[in-house]
């Protein structure tokens, strides 16, 4: 079997398996508009790879996978670049804070504690939602006029608020102030779980910015490929944790994985989308809750990481 | 003459010091290791390295293979509010080998040899290496950590005691030959090993050779590692734009040709 090293993570894989989950991830990333890390980022470190650098050098591969996922969504009409920018700045001025709330937080202490706790609860609450509402929505089959009793009290606070503007593409009206406030939140608790954030993003898109889903999906991809561009810049640069080997066997597979994942998104409904994504989300939570009730095999870890 | 005289001298002394009980070792102890050198290449996925040499005929060979010291700071898990695991705090492993493997013979166990045991007085094996090193901050629990510290470089394969692994030639002039195959893990770090063998007689170190292997790396990996150390900025720089110019090429190649909007 093919074997390659990987000179930054000092240590050899088999490259059919690396590109097998470059593929699945990959697919993941098209489907749904996630980077897909919370999932790689583990199975790499299970191949043997050091934490560090399989998350920095994950966010080198997304690089690849969202550049592909967002070209392939562009095509369909599926990317918001007005909503995905204003996004950006804010994510970016959340990151900025985020990282120096982290330094704040983990000299108060039990840092871990807290973040991990959010990170659950966090995934559990927007899993639990999404896939009920997906599914009252799939039953009764009328997604329109579901909204109406919740949302008042909401859309007249999001009506009232400053510059106001058109975002064509997906077909709403909001103040400029709502993507990058909440851009800003998903940076904020980005940069505190170390986490890309798409998870957090999207549902932010389609719940607050009430954004279609398929809409959802490009423009978040559009958005991560910034956001990982900046972290693998700055992991290579300080450091020095991104695997060039790795991402691309990654790449090649997570590149492929996007369009066939962007092409299987557009075969699924709005509904479809957010209940399949919903589960994973349940998915990812469950199993970082059994990580953190199960006793680990070795009470040593090495430093860095998630 | 008298400097030859002086020569002879300084080896009997320094074949004592190896030897307590020269008639057992009238002979030299001694250790070839091939290859002396191990190159990481782009295809790197471990090596073998074959131990060979020979010790007095009544002793057991036990080759050790050891590289350079180092502190490693860890992350201690532990229960949070008695039902959650996490991690906990921080620990420091000082001088510790980045890697340490043992291939012993399966006799030296079953006559209470045992690297385990026995080897603790002799200066081998993993009670002896735990004794070695320190912890800080000093928790008091070294032994848990230790074993724990363990437990971790063996899940990487990078330390490891193989009983049962040396082979033995027939006697000869009070001396026999032994062979041993040391598996070098793809995760070893460039850098100077030593590899040495202690010829056990009655639970006495009865003999000693020591061979040195280099590990390097070369071509690619040699590349890409002095990039990203001394590079980082531009490092990145190529790594983001290789890793668009694939999205763009996958695009061109599987994606759909035609805009829909």
């Amino acid at each position: 079997m093919l074997h390659l090293y990987l000179p930054i993570a000092g240590n050899s894989v088999n490259v059919i398996l690396v590109f097998g989950l470059g593929a699945i991830v990959g697919i993941l990333s098209g489907i749904f508009g996630v980077g897909g890390g919370f999932l790689m980022t583990p199975l790499l470190i299970m191949i043997g790879i050091p934490p560090t650098v399989a998350a920095a050098s994950d966010s080198n591969q997304i690089v690849g996978a969202s550049t592909s996922g967002t070209l392939a969504h562009y095509k369909m009409g599926n990317v918001d670049f007005k909503m995905g920018i204003l996004l950006l700045i804010g994510g970016v001025i959340g990151g900025t804070l985020g990282v120096q709330l982290i330094k704040i937080l983990r000299q108060a202490g039990n840092a871990d504690f807290l973040i991990q706790i959010t990170y659950v609860l966090m995934l559990g609450f927007v899993g639990v939602y999404m896939f009920v509402e997906s599914l009252q929505a799939l039953r009764k089959k009328e997604a329109t006029h579901r909204v109406s009793k919740k949302e008042s009290s909401y859309a007249k606070l999001v009506k009232r608020l400053p510059w106001q503007t058109n975002f064509e593409k997906s077909g709403i009206r909001l103040s400029i102030l709502m993507p990058l406030v909440l851009g800003g939140f998903v940076g904020v608790l980005a940069a505190i779980m170390g986490v890309g954030g798409g998870f957090i993003m999207v549902p932010v898109m389609v719940y607050l910015l009430r954004m279609p889903m398929h809409v959802v999906v490009g423009t978040s991809l559009f958005q991560i490929l910034f956001t990982c561009i900046d972290v693998t810049i700055m992991q290579a640069y300080t450091n020095h944790t991104v695997d060039f080997i790795l991402a691309v066997i990654l790449l090649l597979g997570s590149t492929l994985g996007a369009q066939f994942g962007a092409k299987l998104s557009k075969k699924l409904k709005g509904d479809q989308l957010k209940i399949l994504l919903a589960s994973l989300v349940l998915v990812v939570m469950v199993k970082m809750l059994l990580d953190l009730l199960l006793p680990p095999n070795v009470l040593l870890a090495y430093t860095g990481g998630h | 003459m008298f400097k030859r005289l002086v020569v002879r001298l300084v080896f009997s002394v320094a074949a004592m010091a190896l030897c307590p009980r020269p008639a057992i070792c009238a002979a030299r102890v001694t250790v070839n290791a091939r290859p002396n050198e191990i190159t990481i290449g782009g295809l790197f996925s471990g090596a073998h390295v074959a131990v060979s040499g020979m010790i007095p005929a009544a002793s057991e060979a036990v080759v050790i293979v050891t590289g350079g010291l180092q502190d490693l700071p860890l992350k201690t898990k532990g229960r949070a509010f008695g039902i959650l695991w996490m991690n906990l705090g921080n620990v420091t492993f000082h001088h510790v080998p980045t890697l340490y493997i043992v291939n012993a013979t399966k006799t030296l166990e079953q006559s209470g040899d045992s690297v385990s045991g026995e080897g603790q007085r002799l200066g081998v094996g993993f009670d002896w290496l735990k004794a070695q090193w320190e912890i800080t901050p000093n928790l008091g629990d070294k032994d848990v950590l230790s074993r724990e510290f363990l437990k971790l470089k063996e899940s990487e394969g990078l330390y490891a005691v193989h009983d049962g692994t040396v082979h033995y030639g027939s006697a000869e002039n009070g001396m026999r030959s032994f062979e041993t195959d040391v598996h070098i893990p793809a995760r070893v770090s460039p850098g100077e090993y030593e590899v040495k063998v202690l010829a056990l007689n009655g639970g006495q170190v009865a003999g000693a050779a020591t061979e040195h292997i280099e590990v390097e790396e070369v071509g690619v990996p040699a590349f890409l590692s002095s990039l990203s150390s001394k590079h980082g900025g531009l490092y990145g720089l190529l790594a983001v734009l290789v890793a668009i110019g694939a999205g763009l090429l996958m695009d061109f190649f599987f994606g759909e040709q035609q805009g829909a909007h």
